[in-house]
């Protein structure tokens, strides 16, 4: 009694008024989808709040039937959750189920397929008409594979081609691909070559992506569990490229390995419907991208550069010019990669460290505009800061300048 | 419509001390209110004269912080001084001496006894030695001795004590002594204690710049132990080194030259984390605090045999882990604490259907929600709950 006495001593009279600081804002925030998410068996509002709690705003489960679909946008719109729709009625009489579920404060849009080949584009492209014919205000949902895929998967030799070819032949509202890069000590050579193809074809077609930040074991070679930084190093990356939305694969464990082949274990949720330590992570993880989502959603790729010593990755360029409002920036030879973004008013450096194991030394400084974007959302002079800041495994850094008149 | 979920109830706020050092040109509101971005509510600075502490306390009140009286005039005449700033809304309490040896007690008694003749609500502020401190810098034979001295003779409300246990590679190794014995001298004396979280660089041995899993394994260690507030020390660099004092003040939150550091961001994380966790810590009883870990235990502690009720199993595969257990109300909680600030230890915990675990925003789930198998971040805590047993309330 007496230690309580004390604080109250301390801080009874502790009402003084913060400074109002400076906030980011947003004209909504980044959709954060997961895949193979909560059981049909498991729909219950206990279960969607707490996908909801990890920050997962769009669920993605393969339903058995309608019924199951029902049921989950029901418990979805209770707690606040959208529902891609995905069962078998959905492909065999898409106009009946369209028309069941259409109207439903819970739908997000329409799953079609994961990872077709060229040659399924055109029946596809049919399908998500017959659905937009009904329902256009509800996104049609393909998952493309990533440019690792071979030329049987792709059904073509060249990954631009097959990529160009869905944008064409399906009118699907965005565009989305996955690739898990983050191995045990190394990143996949190809990963932001995809990117950087992926980035560039949704320019070309006028159309937003969204990428992926794996969530599971995936397969011995993968690190595991998902780390922080090797999941903030994929949704950084993701975004600065200029991903609209982040995908995290997936929530729910599955205990066999299945057909597939892939360890679908390690994932927030384990098989036995337990929350493993991943959960906590992509709850942390979701909240940053939530915070942030001023930076992202509806932003401008400017350019998107590599720097760090040695060879920057395939199909990438090196940082030459600095971004206006930024006089120096330096990593001491450290793997960095820079994305300037312009969202309306505000340009946006986003400088992530590619090392997922360790920190590296960040030096930037610039004129007096150059603002830092904290993890809270919350803006303050660069100026506040010293020039030189450790950047954790994984992790971005966020600088803001005034964009240039008549951009 | 959202479900209600259980969170920890508010109990007030911990304080979070700093010996802030903002040097007296940066005294503005911009400064202030940085300051208590960070998640610093009380903090200590060397004021030249009353006029500039006025000054002082009167933009901490703007801000909503609070200072400790810290100014020459609070010696030289220590009556006028309480009786000017005692009712000042920002008034944290005097702040009276740093690391004192005994031989000082008569003066310092004497001090606090003026102080207090014209102020006995606000705290008087001694901040004790460690416990390796040399017997000579002491001016007792033993530690024991001299902390005892300190609460028998001296007029203070809160026990303070300065260690900086994170070396580059390891604990230091009578940090968790000195923890048991302010604690036992906590609870013999009913006064609460406050400890410290090293925020700066100190020497070259010490780990720089601080870590989070640096700062959270000082800071939860020091609540395990049933500390009511948590010192940084220190805030604001100063260079060069500060003569005499042959510490390296620099690579803390905010750089000699104004500019935050990386450690600013995270002190903000931790202090955020620290009073989101406040209810579980604040007007805590002690009842239990044991190690495990394979090898020996640190000198001074006692190891886990017997599991904290509720809890079933606890197992870290031989990683080195603190287990308190603290009383708070109704409910108990047991703090397990990661001592590697380098490596996660994968923790094992099963317990009963009571059992609840705590989460870092301060809501309550189900222990069984988890897997009972998680892997805890360096230095960090894992934290879970069960009903205080009734008996106990009855008694």
């Amino acid at each position: 009694m007496k230690k309580i006495l004390l604080i109250n001593l301390l801080f009874c009279l502790l009402t003084g008024y913060a400074n109002a600081q400076e906030r980011l804002t947003s004209k909504g925030e980044l959709p954060i989808l997961a895949w193979y998410s909560i059981p049909a068996e498991e729909t219950t509002v206990e279960r969607y709040q707490e996908l909801k709690d990890a920050g997962i705003t769009y669920s993605f489960s393969g339903f058995a039937d309608a019924a199951a679909v029902q049921k989950a946008l029901d418990v979805a719109a209770k707690v606040g959750v959208k529902i891609v729709v995905s069962c078998p009625e959905l492909k065999s009489d898409p106009e009946k189920t369209v028309r069941r579920f259409m109207n439903h404060p819970a739908i997000a849009g329409y799953h079609l397929i994961d990872e077709p080949g060229i040659g399924q584009f055109k029946e596809l492209g049919e399908w998500a008409r017959k659905i937009q014919t009904l329902d256009k205000k509800h996104y049609c949902y393909v998952n493309l594979f990533p440019n690792i895929a071979d030329s049987v998967q792709l059904g073509c030799k060249n990954y631009l081609d097959y990529v160009s070819e869905c944008a064409k032949q399906v009118p699907l509202q965005f565009l989305s691909f996955d690739y898990y890069p983050v191995l045990k000590e190394r990143l996949s050579k190809t990963w932001y070559q995809n990117l950087e193809q992926i980035s560039g074809e949704a320019v070309k077609a006028g159309k937003p992506f969204w990428a992926f930040a794996l969530t599971t074991n995936y397969d011995e070679d993968h690190l595991t569990p998902q780390t922080l930084a090797a999941m903030r190093l994929q949704v950084y990356s993701d975004l600065a490229y200029g991903a609209q939305g982040i995908q995290y694969f997936t929530y729910w464990s599955a205990t066999s390995t299945g057909p597939s082949g892939e360890d679908q274990r390690g994932a927030p949720i384990s098989a036995a419907g337990k929350r493993s330590v991943v959960y906590d992570r992509v709850k942390l993880m979701s909240q940053e991208i939530k915070n942030l989502s001023g930076v992202f959603l509806g932003a401008k790729v400017i350019s998107v550069k590599h720097t760090g010593k040695g060879k920057i990755p395939l199909g990438t360029a090196r940082l030459i010019n600095l971004p206006k409002a930024i006089s120096v920036l330096e990593t001491n030879g450290a793997p960095a990669l820079v994305s300037v973004l312009v969202n309306g008013a505000n340009t946006f450096a986003v400088i992530v460290n590619k090392d997922f194991l360790n920190s590296i030394n960040l030096t930037v400084a610039g004129e007096e505009s150059l603002k830092k974007v904290l993890k809270d959302g919350t803006i303050v002079p660069a100026s506040a800061y010293a020039t030189t800041q450790e950047l954790d495994p994984g992790d971005a850094a966020i600088f803001m300048f005034p964009t240039e008149k008549g951009k | 419509m959202l479900q209600a979920q259980e969170k920890l109830a508010s109990k007030g706020v911990l304080p979070i001390q700093a010996y802030a050092f903002i040097p007296m040109s940066q005294i503005n509101s911009m400064r202030f209110n940085e300051l208590k971005e960070s998640g610093i509510n009380l903090f200590i600075d060397n004021f030249p004269d009353t006029d500039a502490m006025k000054k002082g306390l009167d933009l901490a009140e703007e801000v909503g912080v609070k200072l400790l009286i810290s100014c020459p005039e609070l010696k030289s005449d220590p009556e006028k001084t309480a009786q000017l700033f005692m009712n000042h809304p920002a008034m944290g309490g005097y702040y009276i001496y740093d690391e004192p040896s005994v031989q000082l007690i008569p003066e310092l008694k004497n001090w606090c006894k003026r102080i207090q003749s014209v102020d006995n609500k606000h705290l008087l502020y001694v901040n004790l030695l460690p416990n390796f401190a040399a017997p000579a810098d002491l001016g007792t034979s033993n530690y024991k001795e001299y902390v005892e001295e300190f609460l028998k003779q001296l007029p203070v409300q809160v026990i303070s004590f300065d260690y900086y246990p994170v070396m580059s590679n390891r604990l230091s190794k009578t940090w968790y002594e000195n923890l048991e014995l302010i604690s036992a001298e906590s609870q013999r004396t009913g006064l609460p204690f406050l400890a410290f979280a090293l925020t700066s660089n100190y020497d070259e041995e010490h780990i720089t710049p601080q870590t989070l899993a640096a700062l959270r394994l000082q800071a939860y260690s020091n609540l395990a132990y049933g500390a009511q507030g948590i010192c940084y020390y220190e805030y604001w660099d100063r260079t060069p080194v500060v003569a005499g004092a042959q510490e390296d003040d620099r690579g803390g939150p905010i750089s000699a030259s104004g500019k935050r550091t990386v450690v600013f961001d995270r002190i903000k994380q931790v202090s955020a984390e620290l009073q989101t966790l406040a209810p579980v810590f604040l007007g805590a009883k002690v009842i239990s605090i044991k190690h495990t870990g394979k090898g020996a235990i640190p000198k001074g502690t006692s190891r886990l045999i017997n599991l904290p009720k509720a809890i079933t199993v606890l197992e870290t595969n031989g990683a080195p882990v603190l287990v308190s257990v603290l009383e708070n109300g109704p409910n108990t909680y047991v703090v397990i604490v990661n001592k590697d600030f380098l490596n996660s230890v994968n923790l094992i915990v099963a317990g009963d259907n009571s059992l609840k675990k705590v989460l870092k925003d301060g809501t309550v789930v189900p222990a069984a929600r988890y897997e009972n198998s998680q892997e805890l971040d360096p230095g960090d805590a894992a934290v879970f709950m069960y009903p205080t047993e009734q008996i106990k309330k009855i008694r």
